[in-house]
């Protein structure tokens, strides 16, 4: 008896790779979870090498130091008036909420006054001006160096109409500064026009 | 020659070196930081002087001034007003507000200002005044003492500072 095409058996195409027929489905799941663990393992190898070939990304690092740089320069740039501590001056904290304004910055430390950062007159070591220094309560070369300021202000407010000089004083004072030397330099720039004060302080929230 | 041609091979291929770009960073990173002020939050207490004389606008109040002041002394704090100091219990030359130990209480300063507040409530201003030694802590402190009770409770926030009671 002749075979008809049908009753040939089936031939199998080797380029597929399917399994064979006499494999149960347990069998084949198998071998597909061995193929994945192969292939995850040769993944790791490979990430392995590229690891311990001395090549270090640094794009991540760059990027947050790049954020890092853009933060420090905008709040460096928001600050109206810098105010910064050390040692020979420690700010006292308030519970204030209002924020720090653009004004003259005269500085109270422990060793002395500075008006706009220049030094103009030497703390003694019992926290007082010297009273060679004084007449009264009028302290002469704060009150010198606080004339030149306002001038100044007068004079930019003169060419730029944004600008205007109002008499603000912003004290940055050492929270250890005696209320005698606190008077005698409020009393001093109210002789030279700087009749509003504010007082610097760390906000305690 | 083989390793200058690979260097010449990959910056061809568009890889930039990043090293120098980091060195710049770090350094200004580092000086930003040093001298930055950014993390610390600084605020502002506003502080007038009283007017001497005539200067100044004049004010319409049909009562009279108040005139609260807070004085400041080794002992503690003096309140007073327009017709006299508020006496300390039980004795009339000791602080209205005794000093707790070596501290001042500025929580009893608060309390004895919301009742003058209760009496006064229009008022507004409080004069800061104090021995020529008191430090300036101390004044910050009472300047928030008088300032609010809370964030809503307003008592005094127009601070004047006087010059210092001579002893």
């Amino acid at each position: 008896m002749a075979e008809t095409p049908h009753d040939k058996p089936e031939m199998i195409d080797p380029s597929i790779n399917a399994p064979p027929l006499h494999h149960s489905a347990a069998e084949i799941e198998k071998e597909e979870a061995e193929a994945r663990e192969r292939k995850l393992k040769k993944k790791a190898k490979k990430r392995v090498e590229e690891d311990h070939s001395g090549e270090l990304n640094i794009v991540a690092l760059m990027d947050a130091f790049t954020i890092i740089l853009v933060f420090l320069i905008k709040s460096y740039a928001s600050d109206p008036t810098q105010i910064t501590q050390g040692d020979d001056i420690k700010i006292p904290t308030s519970t204030t909420t209002l924020s720090v304004v653009e004004a003259v910055p005269l500085v109270i430390s422990k060793k002395g006054v500075l008006v706009n950062s220049q030094a103009v007159v030497r703390i003694m070591d019992n926290g007082l001006v010297d009273p060679a220094e004084k007449q009264g309560f009028l302290i002469g070369r704060v009150a010198e160096a606080l004339k030149k300021e306002a001038e100044h202000h007068k004079m930019i407010s003169r060419f730029n109409s944004k600008v205007k000089f109002e008499g603000l004083l912003l004290i940055v004072a050492d929270k250890d500064t005696k209320f005698e030397t606190l008077t005698d330099v409020l009393f001093t720039a109210g002789q030279v026009e700087f009749g509003q004060f504010k007082f610097a302080v760390l906000k305690n929230e | 020659m083989a390793r200058k041609l690979k260097r010449h091979v990959e910056e061809a291929a568009g890889e930039l070196n990043l090293v120098p770009y980091m060195d710049i960073v770090v350094n200004l990173i580092l000086f930003l930081m040093l001298s930055s002020t950014g993390l610390v939050q600084f605020g502002v207490i506003n502080v007038s002087a009283p007017a001497i004389g005539g200067g100044g606008e004049p004010e319409e109040q049909k009562d009279p001034p108040l005139n609260l002041t807070v004085a400041i002394s080794s002992k503690g704090f003096f309140v007073a007003g327009t017709g006299g100091v508020l006496p300390a219990p039980g004795s009339s030359t000791e602080p209205s507000i005794p000093k707790l130990g070596d501290k001042y209480d500025y929580a009893a300063l608060t309390k004895k200002l919301i009742e003058v507040k209760s009496a006064f409530r229009n008022e507004t201003k409080v004069i800061v005044t104090g021995d020529p030694g008191t430090a300036y802590e101390v004044i910050i402190g009472v300047m928030d003492a008088s300032r609010q009770d809370g964030p809503n409770n307003i008592l005094f926030p127009d601070v004047m500072l006087s010059p210092g009671i001579a002893q």
